[in-house]
């Protein structure tokens, strides 16, 4: 598969938005309405007040003209968000568990469906000193980064996102560098070689390095 | 003359400091500019612990005021919180603990003066505004606004006995409000009796104070000399001068009413005797006085300056140079005279209180709890209110009187809370809710709110009749008043109001047809709603004279019944009715604990026909919170231990049982947290709650998101996969078998038709189908049989026998093939009544498709390998099509299969008789069941010693088939053709061949018996089958071996 543009430069946000749209998410319908039948799967049947999974494009729609309410998820109450930020601030502490898309649900939220939020201006202030904290620990995590590999578990996309192309670049470049190294390793191990007879080396590599 | 004053203790900031004793004289708040309220302990031992400082206030504290059990506080920006006195502890003052509880009024204007009634139930309030705010302390609900006053108020009191109220105005001029009305009335005005003074400055104000024997009034008045008015006729009965150089502006009355305590501006405290008119003591300050109190309970004084400081002056009153003290009884005998003249108002009193009392109120039980809760301080106050007039006496006496009243039985309405802040829910069910918002005293605002946005447009209204009680469905919304509900909620208010107030019951219908559906019915006088209901197909109102009224929803009276008054709580949905009644083996022990039995009528809402009435149970000493209907249909009710469940099978009279189906309690429990749960609604698979926050029992505003808890009956070991699929299983069967009977009951077809029908129906299989498999993965066969003998499709039985295959039950696999044969024999038996009679011919291009496959699974048990056995339950089986042998083979197959496998007579198969005759039991009971004198059939074939007799079997069902193809004049469908086949049949008379006559009895017997019962259509059959042919014939064959 041909590699894209995308995948070497990243995603802007409204495309990771986009992206994002496609996870499903709690609502209450307002309107009563039959199951949907929709390329992807059903939705529904709506029945208020009782809760259903739908698309988040979806939600939004509903929510853009007044037919669902929407159920913030766990992870976005006021309180998850402030257990989070603590034990993301510990010394030390891994990346916490977050859904994927979840600067991209959260600003989706924030921007359409506010009013459903409990104390939403507090989650804004959680969610960006989250994004914050978890921002300078990728930074610090790519300093760890060798020719191998990175790991760096419970990213977001957008958090990959983001260090896709520096990373991306960065890993090439350490690569070639260790492949130059392991030449030049090479070459002097040669040298070694050169030092030894022929004949030993005819009888350690056979027939390769008969000149 | 030594004054043992203590040093300033600097309280506050300089500014007005207003001050207020415990009722228990053992500690002394203070407020001030620097808008902290402090408390002090007041016993001198104590006096040097740190103070107790909240901060609730963010402006100047300029009044407070102290009951048993609160502190009232108010501010210069209009704002007054309540906080909650509580005394943990043993050690008295150390277990002090004052917690904010809430804030009872938020005005735009300073607020001058607190007076808290003497039930403790409604507290005044003057503000610089010209009015004077009466609210409830129960609801924090403005109750009155008394409005005569011009210019601002500075002070307000209530008379010791809350009859009267006094309040001041900075004009001077002092108003008596007379409180026992329901709107309380201005009954005398004393115009510029007091002196004028500057709005909007407590210094230079003043306060009126009544005497605790609430026989007189003192008001500061011009020329630095108090008044003293006496109550009733209003006269000023004294003037006591020459005490203060300055403007008085502030009052305490010793607890005895001996002595009068003044605050200057003169920087004086003085001491009045009030018998005698003069000067006692007197006090001179550096600064000017703010407020000056008595301690209830001691000889002791605490005074306030404005620079912050609060003294505290003890052993005030000099015993010892023979003054009285302030606070014994020593005008006791002034009081008993005065009983004379209290006589009247004493009678005033109880009058409403014994009318109330006939009519169950629970006001008055309230009122006696509230003397009774064994509030810490109440002993330490019995002096106080013996020196308190009759009123205080009287009211200690109606709790006693209305102990038999206590027993009156608690109705609710399901969904309904309190009132939370000035909101209540009236209802709150899966159509939507609605919300009572309290305005002002002439009326409050409904407001309904529906979930489902498309149907119905949310509304409101204003309410003038106050409704207490609403009930609502998808139709219309049904609402009810009662006056007891107003004395219940707004403190003092309805009891005296109650003779000429009606009840009112009005329904509002959201959409009609036609134009005025709206309707409203005034009830009797002392016929008052105690529940109502409401569906679609009418309304209902339970009164308080037991009286059950059925109205249609256009507003036509349709029924009157009379049940016994004991009714709880009432509920409809569409045609139903459920009533809950309280049983009357009903302990209540006194202490509070209840043992509660209840009973349930379930009726019909024409009021013409009761479908089950009987017992309803709880869990044992608790008590039904919440009674509805599922969404499909099933009576449910919830009890305060969070148990839930349903009354099944209503539909059939006798059968009716309350099933349990969820506790909630060990769901809040298995989430760690402690969570409350408050019914909703329930559905078949859910529970629909809203979840409490924090320590409430009530949803919050705004209207939650609600929460569903999935049905899960408490079965045993539910923590096994086996237990939890079980509990899925058997509520799946609750909802299926409701859903038939329910269809049955109206005479429809059943919900989504018969497709829906066998949807449910492998659902059900399907689940079954999953118990079978554990069962054999775990070896136990025995059980697997059991299961399999619930399945009520035929393909899913086949599954079953796949699975069995599958995981190498082979015995078990044999017996589920016999057993099918009997049991889908049974649905289609006019194949079998007529196989016997027809000649050999075999077709096997007739076969049925689910034969074959039994037949193919047996074959495999037999030995022949097969890969084909996929355990996925529920799926068609198509088996059939590896059948390349023909029909002959097939006989063969079976042939071999009642030889080889021959076991010695299995014990699970003389078990699964045994099982069979208890389930059939009830069904074959019925008809007296002749004895079967011809030889038996054995259907299993395993101790059967003929061969041919095998064959012949084998042989005739195939000729069944033929048969079929011939007489029903058509192509038959292969797997189908059971229902034409036996509606032709059934005519036909049967053959006497003796192993015909053999099997019809008792299929015949079965079918009469699916014909009475059909819901449990396959299983009946099966078991009075597997009853004859399983356990009473096999005996005989062994016999005949």
């Amino acid at each position: 598969m041909a590699i894209t543009t995308r995948q070497t430069e990243g995603f802007t946000m409204p495309e990771l938005e986009y992206l994002a749209q496609n996870e499903s998410i709690m609502i209450v319908p307002l309107h009563r309405m039959e199951r949907i039948e929709l390329v992807r799967g059903t939705v529904g049947p709506f029945r208020p007040p009782q809760k259903t999974s739908v698309p988040l494009w979806l939600a939004i729609m509903l929510k853009r003209t007044n037919r669902c309410r929407i159920v913030a998820p766990k992870w976005l109450r006021y309180e998850h968000l402030r257990d989070l930020n603590k034990s993301e601030e510990q010394p030390d502490a891994m990346f916490t568990k977050l859904p994927t898309y979840y600067l991209e649900i959260a600003h989706m939220l924030l921007t359409f469906a506010e009013d459903d939020l409990v104390e939403s201006q507090g989650i804004r202030r959680l969610l960006q000193d989250l994004r914050e904290v978890r921002q300078s620990k990728t930074m610090e995590g790519l300093r760890m980064l060798n020719s191998l590999q990175l790991q760096m578990d419970n990213l977001s996309m957008a958090e990959i996102n983001e260090i896709r192309p520096l990373f991306g670049h960065s890993f090439d470049m350490l690569r070639q560098l260790d492949g130059l190294a392991q030449a030049t390793e090479t070459e002097q191990q040669q040298s070694q070689f050169a030092d030894q007879s022929y004949a030993e080396m005819d009888d350690a590599f056979g027939s390769r390095y008969v000149h | 003359m030594t004054q043992s004053i203590t040093s300033p203790r600097y309280a506050h900031a300089e500014g007005y400091t207003a001050l207020a004793f415990g009722k228990n004289g053992q500690f002394v708040c203070t407020g001030g500019s620097d808008s902290l309220i402090r408390v002090f302990y007041a016993p001198k031992s104590e006096r040097d612990q740190e103070a107790i400082t909240l901060e609730q206030h963010s402006d100047n504290i300029l009044s407070l005021a102290v009951s048993r059990g609160k502190v009232i506080s108010g501010d210069e920006e209009g704002m007054v919180f309540s906080f909650d006195l509580g005394q943990s502890s043993g050690s008295d003052s150390d277990g002090l603990s004052v917690e904010p509880s809430g804030t009872v009024l938020r005005s735009t204007l300073p607020a001058r003066d607190i007076s808290i009634s003497s039930n403790e139930r409604q507290v005044a309030i003057a503000t610089d505004d010209e009015s004077i705010r009466i609210i409830s302390l129960l609801d924090m609900a403005v109750l009155h606004t008394l409005v005569g006053h011009r210019g601002s108020v500075n002070s307000v009191a209530y008379s010791p006995d809350s009859k009267y109220l006094a309040s001041s105005g900075c004009d001077g001029t002092v108003r008596i409000w007379d409180m026992r009305e329901g709107d309380p009335a201005c009954v005398q005005i004393m115009p510029k009796i007091a002196y004028v003074c500057e709005p909007g400055n407590s210094m230079d104000q003043y306060k009126v104070r009544w005497s605790p024997d609430g026989r007189t009034l003192a008001i500061p008045c011009t020329n630095h000399s108090i008044k003293l008015i006496e109550r009733n006729n209003w006269d000023v009965s004294a003037l006591l001068t020459g005490g203060h150089t300055s403007t008085i502006c502030h009052l305490a009355w010793s607890p005895n009413s001996k002595y009068l305590a003044s605050a200057g501006l003169d920087c004086q405290a003085v001491v009045w005797d009030v018998a005698a008119r003069k000067v006692i003591l007197s006090y001179a300050n550096a600064n000017a006085l703010c407020q000056v109190e008595w301690n209830p309970q001691g000889n002791m004084l605490a005074f306030s300056d404005c620079t912050g400081a609060m003294y505290i002056w003890d052993d005030v009153i000099p015993i010892e140079q023979g003054h009285a003290a302030p606070f014994d009884r020593a005008l006791a005998d002034a009081v008993i005279l005065s009983k004379d003249k209290l006589m009247s108002d004493l009678f005033d009193d109880t009058a409403p209180a014994d009318r109330a009392a006939e009519d169950g109120m629970d006001e008055d039980e309230d009122e006696g709890d509230f003397l009774d809760a064994g509030d810490p301080t109440a002993d330490a106050m019995d002096d106080f209110v013996v020196d308190d007039d009759g009123a205080g006496y009287a009211e200690r006496q109606a709790p006693r009187w209305t102990a038999v009243a206590a027993s009156e039985v608690q109705c609710f309405q399901p969904g309904s809370t309190p009132w939370l802040g000035n909101r209540r829910y009236l209802s709150f069910t899966m159509v939507g809710s609605v919300v009572s918002i309290a305005q002002d005293e002439s009326h409050n605002t409904i407001e309904i709110e529906f979930y489902d946005k498309s149907v119905h447009r949310d509304f409101h209204f204003s309410d003038s009749f106050r409704f207490s009680m609403a009930a609502l469905s998808d139709s219309g919304c049904l609402f009810a008043t009662t006056s007891k509900e107003l004395a219940n909620d707004q403190s003092l208010r309805g009891a005296a109001a109650e003779a000429d107030e009606v009840s009112v019951v009005s329904y509002k219908a959201f959409a009609s047809w036609s134009a005025n559906s709206d309707w409203t019915f005034k009830l009797p006088p002392k016929e008052n709603p105690r529940c109502i209901a409401t569906s679609s197909q009418g309304a209902a109102v339970v009164t308080s004279l037991g009286n059950l009224r059925l109205f249609t929803c256009g507003g036509a009276q349709r029924h009157i019944e009379t049940l016994p008054n004991r009714v709880v709580t009432c509920v409809a949905r569409d045609d139903l009715l459920l009533i809950v009644l309280e049983a009357p083996g009903t302990i209540r022990s006194s202490g509070g604990m209840k043992q509660l039995e209840y009973e349930y009528v379930l009726m019909n809402m024409d009021g013409q026909s009761r479908l089950a009435t009987g017992s309803c149970p709880v869990t044992p000493t608790s008590e039904i919170v919440w009674v509805g209907f599922s969404e499909e249909g099933h009576p449910a009710v919830c009890d305060s231990k969070g148990l839930l469940r349903v009354l099944h099978k209503y539909w059939a009279p006798i059968h009716a049982s309350w099933v349990p189906v969820l506790d909630s309690r060990n769901l809040s429990r298995d989430r760690g947290k402690r969570e409350g749960f408050w019914p909703v609604a329930i559905s078949a698979r859910q529970f629909i709650v809203a979840t409490c926050q924090g320590k409430s029992k009530y949803p919050p505003f705004p209207k939650p998101i609600l929460d569903e808890l999935d049905v899960d009956l408490p079965l045993l070991s539910t923590d096994t996969q086996v237990g939890q699929q079980e509990a899925k299983y058997l509520a799946s069967r609750l909802f299926v078998e409701q859903q038939r009977g329910e269809a049955e009951r109206i005479g429809s077809e059943y919900p989504g038709g018969a497709s829906a029908l066998a949807r449910d129906e492998l659902g059900q299989d399907k689940l079954l189908l999953r118990l079978i498999q554990l069962a054999c993965k775990s070896d136990k066969t025995q059980r697997a049989l059991d299961l399999a003998m619930l399945i009520a499709l035929e393909k899913s039985f086949d599954a079953a026998v796949k699975i069995a295959v599958f995981l190498k039950q082979s015995s078990l696999a044999e017996r589920l093939v016999r057993l099918r044969e009997i049991k889908f024999a049974s649905h289609s038996e006019d194949e079998i009544s007529d196989e016997e009679t027809s000649e050999a011919a075999i077709g096997q291009h007739d076969l049925p498709l689910s034969r074959k496959s039994a037949v193919v699974a047996a074959a495999a048990t037999y030995g022949r390998e097969r890969r084909a056995a996929d355990n996925d339950a529920g799926d068609d089986v198509d088996s059939g099509s590896d059948l390349s042998d023909g029909g002959s083979d097939l006989g063969v197959a079976a042939l071999k299969l009642g030889k080889s496998t021959r076991p010695p007579l299995p014990e699970a198969l003389m078990h699964s008789g045994a099982l069979a005759d208890s389930a059939s039991r009830s069904l074959v009971s019925r008809p007296a069941q002749p004895p079967t004198t011809s030889k038996p059939f054995n259907p299993f074939g395993v101790a059967t010693p003929s061969k041919s007799m095998e064959i012949k079997r084998s042989d005739s069902f195939f000729n069944a088939a033929d048969t079929h193809s011939d007489e029903s004049a058509g192509p038959s469908t292969p797997s189908g053709s059971a229902m034409p086949v036996s509606a032709t049949k059934r005519q036909q008379p049967s053959s006497g061949d003796d192993d015909a006559v053999a099997t019809g009895l008792p299929r015949k017997q079965a079918k009469r018996a699916t014909a009475s019962d059909s819901k449990d259509r396959a299983q009946p059959k099966l078991t009075a089958f597997a009853f004859k042919k399983g356990g009473g014939s096999m005996e005989r064959d062994m016999s005949d071996d």
